[in-house]
């Protein structure tokens, strides 16, 4: 009895190979395969009641076959269902052209800036903040800028009207001051954000720009860890293979104080009509130094105790150098033109 | 300043091409900005950082070439000249000893004035100068050489037998060199004979005691005059001179009348004869004391990083002109008297690693480990929603902080106007008072250049007078302006911004990142927004900013013909609000959905059914929206026609038929009762 059984399924398997050879379309395949298949009458099912009639030893047997010829319909079916779809389905011309869909981004300005926070955040830096609106002790006197020092003078700031003690910040070091103020050291930061001088706008001045400086104020800090810092930073920004030259400079806050330039990273020093260092090799690129002792001291910090390096550099140089921007007013002209190059 | 390379030589014998000069010279602090060639001669251009002024000189730079170089031989400058003179009763008198502390002078006799030598007019011309005759000319040669103003009189001029240096009178006037009359005040330091004066000091000279062609007997000036005084003056008269330029940032007063006998070598040497000596002066009441500074031996390792030998140390600083006593652990150095910047043992590092050359300093890390971790809760939000409107179509700008009047006038109160005093036009006069001119300008200019989709983003700080103080707030403001999706092949539509679409780009952002807000109607901002849409944003109860169309007068104000949505937020008020987000178990019964299509009367806002419901809400109504809208045919025009959806689920267990039924009636009921709604 199971042996008839046995030969009846290889035929239902061999007749319903050769009925899904002649299925055209879906609605044949669905009627295949309730045929087959279907709980109720379908030919498999049916078979189901033959069970009853044989010997209990001989059960699992045909279980077994039953349920073994039920999966090898199904992955027929199902194969051939996949192959049927497929052929059904309509070609189309992948190569036809896309349409923009998004063309925002963030500003280039956002973009740099994020990028050398970036670089300071991994170094362990924290970002500092402050007012835009700043007092003249803080953007000037704490930072050692004498009385009569030139950089106070009106054609350089801008002061506000009926507050004789304020101005808009020139730099972002009043930031630090005021970290310096309200923070024992060990003191890690840098401070990003926008500054005035008061020049008319050209190619190469704005009235509003943006700065990043940064500070570090601990014990034992000495002039080859700011130049190895600075390195690090210009390296990550710049190239692993740039070079930095320091170069002795001025600033009343900074003693010693260093400018900073990098090899000319478009040409090296090979072109002496090189667009960007104009044949020098030198791009100078950022002001540093060791923090003055009477900034040290006018913060409350002891600079017998204490000493720190401290750097700054303009956002907007970053984009006329790095990104070849030609003009520094494209950056506020906010033509999107220019904008959606970049972010 | 400008540095003749060949007028250089004289005082240092240097090899270097003018390459390699140059490179030195920036290692050591002297930018040279410029390689020009002036009459076939090899000109430097350089800029000097105004803490020192001893390099602005040719000397003073050769003193310097010699301290990177001391195998060169730096020319010695002396002079053997007897200052036991006197042969006349002329005499100088210091009225004002703060002002003026040494003055020192000579009057020659018979000096020919007439047009410079050759070679000197050369020279003159090289430093960018004009030659004007031989004695000017030679005061401005001594200035270029030594780095010490002087001052030329005509004594015949002058009236009485005294020169003296008091401070003005109080509205005297003074008619200068140049032509211009200027006045002066008390705080002002003048060089006077008995009747008026000759010259403001250290800034320019009176026009008739000056030297002409017709001059014979000259009065030769060097004097020291207290830089700040100098710079209040020429700052005060808007005048800055060579003289004035140097003073300010503080000239050798050691050096004064030595430069007396310098001035008369040149003079000699370009006349060709020896004028003659009448009388020296040179008023010292106080001698200046000798800076000394104490350097301990091992802070210059300590402060730069490496080692540097004692001998390098004092061999450098000697090179310079300093003087080294050995003291054990510590040198005492005294300072050179042209040195003003030095005074604490930092300056005397730099010195060191300046000439030691700062790229043989090492570059190591500090260990510098800061032992706390900031939250930077609003940055990190601010980045967040840049991101955010950058991924989705908007352009990041950035403008000035500056407004013009007018425009502070359309968005806030202009009493509470923070203004410059200074400002560079009267177009950027205010602080900006909102991000909304920036943002309309920028609209205008991309609309202008046939962008017809503007939706544009800007982050910053305006500002406000709150009394005596004044405020800064970080706002951002978003704005549509045309298309959301432009027309192309496969939508030939597109879709255009109207307040609706606008409104979902800034409330999906905000419920995404955890905020809750909602609308209420606004009078407040009419000035710049639509009556019809004026909207206050609010957040928990507190005000955050505002959403609407701009109004047709300040869109037609900044240039703009198409509508433009705006939403201005501040970002203190959403940082504060925002709250991190929780997970939230789903319902995993099914829903039961019940629709809902009623009449209204029109004057009812929207806001005024979610108020309904929301008093009324059972606990198992999962959430409602609205799902079409109709006015037209069929409805009365004092109504419209809404279709919304009812979405009902309990947590525990699948409601029955009977049981939604019954909680969607007693809302609706609710609603016609409250609201008058006729249902269809």
């Amino acid at each position: 009895m199971i042996d008839d059984l046995r030969k009846e399924i290889e035929n239902i398997k061999e007749k319903l190979l050769n009925e899904i050879d002649d299925i055209q379309s879906l609605e044949e395949y669905q009627s295949l395969r309730d045929k087959y298949l279907s709980r109720k009458k379908g030919i498999l099912a049916s078979l189901m009641s033959k069970l009853k009639e044989l010997p209990p030893s001989e059960k699992p047997v045909f279980g077994n076959i039953l349920n073994s010829a039920k999966k090898f319909t199904e992955e027929k079916l199902n194969e051939f269902e996949i192959k049927l779809v497929s052929k059904s389905e309509k070609s189309i011309d992948g190569t036809l052209p896309e349409f923009d869909t998004i063309i925002g981004g963030t500003h280039l300005i956002t973009y740099i800036r994020r990028s050398i926070e970036n670089i300071f955040l991994n170094m362990g830096y924290k970002i500092a903040e402050g007012p835009e609106i700043e007092f003249d002790e803080n953007n000037f006197t704490l930072l050692n800028f004498k009385e009569d020092h030139p950089a106070r003078d009106e054609q350089d700031t801008f002061f506000i009207k009926d507050f004789p003690d304020m101005l808009l910040r020139t730099h972002t070091s009043p930031v630090q001051v005021r970290y310096m103020k309200n923070t024992k050291p060990p003191i890690k930061i840098i401070s990003p954000g926008k500054v005035f001088r008061k020049d008319e706008p050209d190619a190469t001045h704005v009235p509003v720009f943006h700065q990043i400086e940064g500070l570090l104020v601990d014990t034992d800090i000495n002039f080859s860890h700011l130049k190895g810092t600075l390195e690090i930073f210009l390296r990550a920004l710049f190239g692993d293979d740039t070079s930095l030259r320091f170069r002795p400079g001025y600033f009343p806050f900074t003693e010693p104080s260093a400018e900073v330039d990098i090899s000319c990273f478009l040409c090296g020093g090979t072109d002496n009509k090189c667009r960007i260092c104009k044949g020098s090799g030198w791009l100078e690129i950022l002001g540093s130094g060791m923090v003055h002792r009477e900034v040290l001291a006018n913060c409350g910090i002891d600079p017998d105790v204490y000493s720190g390096f401290a750097f700054g550099l303009g956002i907007e140089r970053i984009a006329m150098l790095k990104y070849g921007v030609t003009d520094l007013r494209f950056l506020f002209e906010n033509d999107l033109r220019f904008n959606n190059q970049f972010g | 300043m400008r540095i003749n390379l060949d007028y250089l030589k004289k005082f240092i014998e240097y090899k270097y091409n003018k390459q390699d000069l140059k490179e030195l010279l920036a290692s050591i602090g002297i930018e040279v900005n410029e390689m020009i060639e002036v009459d076939g001669k090899d000109v430097f251009e350089v800029e000097i950082t105004p803490n020192r002024p001893d390099w602005l000189s040719h000397y003073g730079i050769a003193r310097e070439i010699y301290a990177k170089t001391p195998s060169l031989s730096l020319k010695k400058i002396e002079t053997d000249r007897k200052k036991s003179i006197d042969k006349s009763d002329f005499k100088v008198e210091i009225k004002d000893r703060t002002g003026c502390s040494r003055y020192s002078g000579v009057i020659l006799n018979s000096v020919k004035v007439g047009k410079s030598s050759p070679g000197l007019t050369s020279l003159i011309e090289s430093f960018g100068m004009r030659s004007v005759n031989n004695i000017v000319d030679i005061s401005n040669l001594v200035l270029m050489t030594y780095g010490h103003p002087i001052h030329i009189f005509d004594i015949d001029k002058i009236i009485g037998e005294k020169i003296i240096i008091r401070v003005a009178e109080k509205d005297e006037e003074i008619t200068l060199l140049d032509g211009m009359v200027k006045k002066l005040d008390v705080a002002d330091l003048v060089i006077a004979d008995e009747n008026k004066s000759l010259a403001v000091a250290g800034v320019m000279g009176e026009e008739h005691s000056g030297v002409s062609e017709k001059t014979v007997n000259i009065f030769i000036e060097s004097a020291w005059f207290n830089p700040s005084r100098v710079r209040i003056t020429s700052k005060k008269m808007g005048m800055k001179t060579d003289a004035s330029y140097l003073f300010e940032r503080g000239a050798d007063i050691e050096n004064t009348s030595k430069i007396i006998d310098l001035t008369i070598d040149e003079i000699e040497k370009e006349l060709g004869y020896q004028p003659e000596i009448i009388k020296y002066f040179d008023e010292y009441p106080e001698k200046s004391k000798k800076q000394i500074v104490s350097l301990e031996k091992d802070f210059p390792a300590k402060f730069t990083g490496i080692q540097i030998s004692e001998k390098t140390s004092t061999e450098i600083l000697e090179s310079l002109g300093f003087k080294l006593e050995d003291e054990k652990t510590k040198w005492k150095v005294e300072v050179p008297s042209y040195r003003v910047d030095i005074n604490k043992h930092e300056d005397l590092v730099e010195e060191i690693i300046r000439i030691y050359g700062y790229d043989k300093l090492d570059t190591t890390l500090p260990a510098t480990a800061v032992d706390s971790v900031e939250k930077y809760e609003k940055r990190g939000f601010l980045d967040k929603t840049r991101d955010h409107f950058a991924a989705n179509g908007y352009s990041e700008v950035v403008n000035y902080s500056f407004h013009s009047l007018k425009d502070n006038s359309f968005f806030g109160d202009v009493s509470r106007n923070v203004e410059l005093r200074n400002p560079i036009g009267s177009d950027y006069s205010v602080m900006r008072n909102s991000l909304l001119s920036g943002i309309l300008k920028n609209t205008a200019t991309n609309s202008n250049n046939d962008f017809s989709r503007i939706s544009l983003f800007e982050s910053g700080t305006v500002f406000f007078r709150e009394g005596n103080k004044l405020i800064e707030k970080d706002l951002v403001c978003i704005s549509s302006s045309g298309f959301e999706t432009l027309p192309n092949w496969h939508e030939s539509e597109g879709r255009v911004f109207d307040f609706f679409l606008f409104k979902s780009h800034i409330f999906g952002f905000l419920k995404k990142v955890g905020i809750e807000i909602e609308l209420k109607y606004e009078e407040k901002f009419t000035g710049f927004l639509k009556k019809e849409s004026s909207y206050k944003i609010m957040i928990d109860g507190a005000e955050a900013g505002f959403i609407g169309e701009i109004e047709n007068t300040v869109l037609k104000y900044y240039k703009n013909n198409e509508p433009v949505f705006v939403c201005q937020l501040d970002m203190d008020v959403l940082t504060e609000k925002k709250e991190e987000k929780k997970f939230r178990m789903w319902n995993r019964f099914p829903t039961a959905t019940r629709d809902l299509s009623f009449l209204i009367d029109r004057e009812h806002k929207f806001e005024k059914i979610s108020e309904i419901i929301e008093k009324y809400k059972p606990e198992d109504l999962e959430d409602y929206s609205l799902a079409g809208l109709y006015e037209g045919k069929g409805v009365p025009p004092e109504k419209i026609s809404i279709f919304m959806n009812f979405i009902y689920r309990n947590i525990d267990r699948t409601l029955t038929n009977d049981e939604v039924n019954g909680l969607h009636d007693l809302l609706v009921n609710k609603l016609v009762e409250d609201l008058g709604i006729i249902r269809r």
